[in-house]
Order: C-alpha cells, then sequence, then structure tokens
C-alpha cells in the first residue's frame, strides 16, 4: 500500500449521470484526492434519471445541469464519473474523452465492442486516462495476486472463478400467468433499484454474463497478467427470473475459456435467488500452477454476526477490510498522475466485452467461438 | 442377509470394518460360496456371482461386472442428492465441480465418475460435450463443460497437480429455488505447529463404502438391475473418450 498524496490538489470531478447504484461517485467524493463539481445529464432523458440525478446533487451540495455539453464547457473540471444506464456507459465516458477529461466508468463498460474501439480511440487521441469500476482490490483478490505474480505457484495453468449473486431479480421464473405481458426490462430495473439489483437498469436487457461477466473475468485478466482469452464455448439459461426469460436475456452461464500462453480457464456465473446464499453469494478462485495451488474465498475476511430478531434479509457474514473503493479511486488518482497504469483499462475492459459476446454467440451456436480480441 | 466376500489390493479393511456395521451383510471367504464379491481385481473368476469392481476399468464383455461408482454414496453428494430429491433446489441448472488430486492419482477413473455424477444428478446425458486442457511437466490441468436438454450444465475442473497429501474436491449445485455447497475449503480445520498452520478436513474419505454396499447388497436382494451401473459407467466412460480425443487430453 501507499500513501495518499494530500499534498496534492484535489481533482475536480464532473458526475455524469448517477442513476444506477452511486457507489462510484459515492467512492470518488470520499477520496481526499477528488472534489465533485456537479451532477449532468441530458434534458431528454426521462423523467426518473433527474430525479436521481437531482436527489445525489442536492445530497452531495452541487448543481444538477441538464446539458453535458455545457456542463463540461462551463466548468473547469479534470475528470468525471460515469454512472448512467448500463447502456450509456460507453457513449457518455466517450464525451468526456473528447472533452480532454479523464474518466472514471462504471460497469460493464458495453455490450459491443465498437462502442469501446470507439471510446479507446478516444482516449488514445485525448492522452486522458480511463478506469472501469471493478472488485480487483478485494483483500482476497490481492491475496490471489500477490501469490500469483510472485511466482510461488510457477507458472499458471489453469483457474476457474465461480461467481454467483444470491440475489433476486423480481417474480421467479414461471410465474407469469397465460395472459400477462412479458416483464418490461426497464420497469424491473426500476424496481429493483431499492434493493440495490438494479445492475443492468436501462432499455436494453443484459443478462448475468454482460452485467456482471466483467468482474470475475477481470480477476482472470488479472491473474493471467493480461493474457487474452482466445476461444470461448459457453452455456447459458434463464434459469431463475421471468423477468430474464421475458427478455431472452441468461441469469445462469457457463464459459471454458482458453487462454494466451495455454492457460485453461472457466467461469460460472449466476444470478442464483436471495434464498442460495446466506450472503452475497458464493464467489471463489480455484488456481493451479506447475508449483502450488490456491484455493480463494472472495468473502474473506468476513465476521458472523447472528441475533434474535434479525432481518432475514440482512446478511449474517459481513465483509470486512474492505477497501476496494478507496483502492480503486487511489489508482484512478495515480492514473491521472501518470504514476500508474488504471487497474482495469479501457483496452482490457474491451476485451472483456469481446470475450463476453463471443460467449453469448458460443452458447446459442453450440460450439466454440474465437475471441475478437483488439488487435495490438 | 447377503453373504459377501471381499478380495482388494487396497482398503480391504475399511471394506471389511464397514460392512461389519451393516446387519444385511454377512462377510464370507470367496471360497465359501458367497453371494457376490467386492474385488478390484478385473481378471477374478467370479464363478456366475455378481461382482462389484471398485477402482478398476471393467472389462467390457463381463456383464456380471458391476463397476462401483463411490462417488454417488459419498457424505456429501448423499446431502446434496436427497436435498435435490426432495425439490428443496428446484429445477438444477449447474452442477459445478473441482477435483483436484496428486500426481499419481488415477485420473481416468477419477474424471469418468465425476461425469457420471453430472449425468446422474441431471438424470440425462448431455447434448453438448466441450473440453479443455493445459499441461505442464507433469502437471496437467483438464476442464468438461457439459450441457443438457434442459439448459442445464455442468463443468467438471480436474488438475493432477497437488502434491502428496490430501485431495481437494468441490461440488456445488445450482438450482432454480436453492443451492448447495459441499467444498474441502470450508471444510479445512487449522493445525498450527509453528510456521503457517495446516489446514486439514476431517477425514471422511472412505466414507462411502458403507451407503455403497448397502446399495449393492440391496440391488442383489431384491435382483434389481445390476447393469445399470455398467451402462451408467460406460455412457461416463465414452463422454471421457470423446472430451480426451477431441481436446487433446494427455
Amino acid at each position: 500500500m501507499k500513501c495518499t498524496d494530500r499534498k496534492k490538489k484535489p481533482f475536480k470531478v464532473g458526475v455524469l449521470s448517477v442513476v444506477k447504484h452511486d457507489y462510484l461517485p459515492r467512492a470518488i467524493a470520499a477520496h481526499p484526492r477528488f472534489s465533485l463539481s456537479f451532477v449532468s445529464d441530458d434534458i431528454s432523458r426521462p423523467e426518473w434519471t433527474h430525479e436521481r440525478n437531482q436527489k445525489f446533487a442536492d445530497e452531495f451540495q452541487i448543481p444538477y445541469i441538464k446539458d453535458i455539453a455545457a456542463a463540461i464547457k462551463d466548468n473547469q473540471i479534470d475528470a468525471v464519473a460515469v454512472s448512467p444506464e448500463a447502456e450509456r456507459h460507453c457513449e457518455l465516458a466517450i464525451i468526456a474523452a473528447e472533452a480532454g477529461l479523464h474518466i472514471v466508468v462504471d460497469k460493464p463498460l458495453s455490450t459491443n465492442t465498437h462502442k469501446c474501439d470507439k471510446l479507446i480511440d478516444a482516449v488514445n487521441e485525448n492522452g486522458v486516462s480511463c478506469l472501469i469500476w471493478n472488485r480487483n482490490y478485494l483483500p482476497a483478490l490481492i491475496q490471489a495476486n500477490q501469490k500469483v505474480s510472485s511466482g510461488e505457484i510457477g507458472k499458471l495453468l489453469s483457474l476457474h472463478c465461480d461467481f454467483y449473486f444470491s440475489k433476486d431479480a423480481g417474480p421467479p421464473i414461471g410465474s407469469r400467468k397465460p395472459n400477462d405481458p412479458p416483464i418490461e426490462w426497464l420497469d424491473r430495473q426500476l424496481e429493483a433499484h431499492s434493493d440495490g439489483s438494479d445492475g443492468g437498469v436501462g432499455t436494453e436487457a443484459m443478462g448475468e454474463l454482460e452485467v456482471e461477466g466483467i468482474y470475475p473475468l477481470a480477476y482472470i485478466q488479472m491473474l493471467t497478467g493480461g493474457a487474452k482469452v482466445n476461444r470461448v464455448f459457453a452455456r447459458t439459461k434463464s434459469h431463475f427470473h421471468q423477468a430474464h426469460f421475458d427478455n431472452n436475456v441468461d441469469d445462469l452461464a457457463t464459459v471454458t475459456l482458453e487462454i494466451e500462453g495455454g492457460i485453461t480457464g472457466s467461469l460460472s456465473i449466476g444470478r442464483i435467488g436471495a434464498a442460495s446464499h446466506p450472503d452475497i453469494g458464493e464467489i471463489k478462485l480455484h488456481i493451479i500452477g506447475t508449483e502450488g495451488s490456491v484455493v480463494i474465498s472472495e468473502a474473506r475476511p468476513e465476521v458472523s454476526i447472528h441475533y434474535r430478531d434479525q432481518p432475514m434479509a440482512e446478511f449474517k457474514n459481513q465483509r470486512i477490510a474492505d477497501q476496494n473503493n478507496y483502492l480503486l479511486a487511489e489508482n484512478f488518482a495515480r492514473s491521472i498522475d501518470g504514476t500508474e497504469k488504471p487497474i482495469l483499462d479501457c483496452i482490457e475492459a474491451r476485451d472483456i466485452c469481446a470475450t463476453v459476446s463471443a460467449a453469448i454467440e458460443s452458447s446459442k451456436e453450440g460450439k466454440p467461438v474465437n475471441v475478437d480480441n483488439r488487435k495490438k | 442377509m447377503t453373504r459377501l466376500a471381499f478380495q482388494l489390493s487396497s482398503y480391504q479393511e475399511e471394506f471389511l470394518i464397514a460392512a461389519s456395521w451393516i446387519d444385511e451383510i454377512k462377510v464370507v471367504s470367496i471360497d465359501e460360496n458367497p453371494d457376490a464379491i467386492v474385488t478390484d481385481n478385473t481378471d477374478i473368476k467370479s464363478n456366475e456371482k455378481s461382482v462389484l469392481l471398485f477402482g478398476s476399468l471393467p472389462i467390457e464383455g463381463k456383464s456380471l461386472i458391476t463397476p462401483a461408482l463411490p462417488k454417488r454414496f459419498s457424505p456429501e453428494v448423499i446431502a446434496l442428492r436427497e436435498s435435490l430429491d426432495a425439490g428443496n433446489l428446484g429445477e438444477l441448472g449447474l452442477l459445478r465441480m473441482h477435483l483436484w488430486n496428486q500426481k499419481k492419482s488415477d485420473r481416468v477413473q477419477e474424471m469418468v465418475h465425476a461425469i457420471d455424477l453430472a449425468l446422474w444428478f441431471f438424470g440425462a446425458n448431455p447434448e453438448y460435450i466441450h473440453g479443455a486442457a493445459s499441461a505442464e511437466k507433469e502437471v496437467k490441468c483438464s476442464l468438461i463443460h457439459l450441457g443438457f436438454k434442459c439448459g442445464g450444465m455442468a463443468l467438471l475442473d480436474f488438475t493432477n497437480s497437488l502434491p502428496t497429501g490430501d485431495n481437494y474436491e468441490s461440488l456445488s449445485l445450482i438450482g432454480s429455488k436453492g443451492a448447495a455447497y459441499s467444498d474441502d475449503h470450508r471444510n479445512r480445520n487449522l493445525f498450527f505447529s509453528g510456521g503457517a498452520p495446516g489446514a486439514k478436513c476431517p477425514d471422511i474419505r472412505m466414507n462411502f463404502i458403507g451407503p455403497m454396499l448397502k446399495d449393492f447388497t440391496q440391488k442383489i436382494q431384491t435382483g434389481a438391475d445390476l447393469e445399470s451401473n455398467s451402462k451408467s459407467y460406460n455412457t461416463a466412460f465414452n463422454i471421457f473418450s470423446e472430451v480426451r480425443q477431441k481436446y487433446y487430453f494427455k
């Protein structure tokens, strides 16, 4: 760990939409090297987005400007925190990059590699930094990375991630009556905001692989030292939730990964329902090297707390010493300083997007699919 | 009462102890005209007796030889199966298994039995079969990926990379209504004797023997279809062979 350089003047940050979870702009606001200047979004956005943006702006006592171009032009800012609907992440990040602003953007970057490529070009042309939100600084991930990068387990041969979020997503599959209309994706996501399970908020329906797959794939990306996934084979299914079934997106998926350097990997991922785990979910890494192997539980360290009249929905095991958000913000500050690379940059996130797209295609076709990685 | 003879080159003692705990079994020697034989010797002369073959590759055409499917009878699998059968987990969507063994382990047997377990839990043969492998020096890592007609999937990770000592197993069932997790990670206790502590599971490795013998003797007593094990084993073995051939398992 390194000290935060408190002598440097804080970077001024504009928040470009905060309609999903607000953990990202909150993390930036909580870090001493950043200060929030405004929240902005386009006036043409639907009313519910304005309500959420205004609420966040009010809490932080900063203006809400319903014109992104004007907000950027009229305020001297260094960077933006981008947290709109999932399908707009790339679009707003591109606007910022073209304005010469550093970017921290929520995950997933996009479901479309062409949009990612446009962002990468804008980032390169304008010499700005771009960090995509991830969980690579969780204590267990830091431990796993130290074990692998130190060479202690020898050459990496195989790694596997089990990534199950025990979140609900509306009514269970099979609950829709014959004459009921299919569930509208956006309606369901708006409803899910209250319990924070609206990771795929927007009009574009996204499956679990598209919304959350970036987390485990970013683990694999980090632990392999940036090795590319060359080919995938996948199975996907709408198994739990009516909203996923009605919108033809997965909530359960398995992916075989063939990775550069002769590494094999796999991912099993699902939004398995709140009843299926006492906490946020079973999340594990299994890593095999030529000289040793590692089993890591992403949740550790944690404490267990049980008491009479405990609310059913309260996690019985609580994660502790989780500094992921602070360390991501620190990494963003250092990447703006030019002293550190973003722990997950837009090129890496773009190739993760390509891996996810290939997995979805593989599942539809029932055969392995090559990953369309960005050409070097 | 079923009169069983045991002729095993390893674990004979453990089998005899387990048999002694089961009322329906009387242990006899191979010369005492047993009702059936439990062995790991594929060349055994069965004299028309049923044979439960443990830990060896069955020979085709010997119809009275029933391959043992020990993984179906391990305590964790029994608990998971009961929960699934009771409907607590809903429809099975995913079976995930990590199976790590030592360099000298019988990889083929381990993988075939794990595939059998996946097929047994789903109650179906897979529509899609895929695999991947990586290897260096003596360390081999293999992955088998199955897709079932119901949309369910199984992902099985194997390695023989562990040094001498314990194996590691993890089995998860993800169903539409619930999930069940069994893994050696969760079940380890710590032992301190200087330096980093050792982490060990209570030793229940051989606890499958009792339920497996009980199942075998019940089948003999009721005249149940002993060939179903052979069919299951052969199906799993054929899937393993297909994956090995297609995906370059070494």
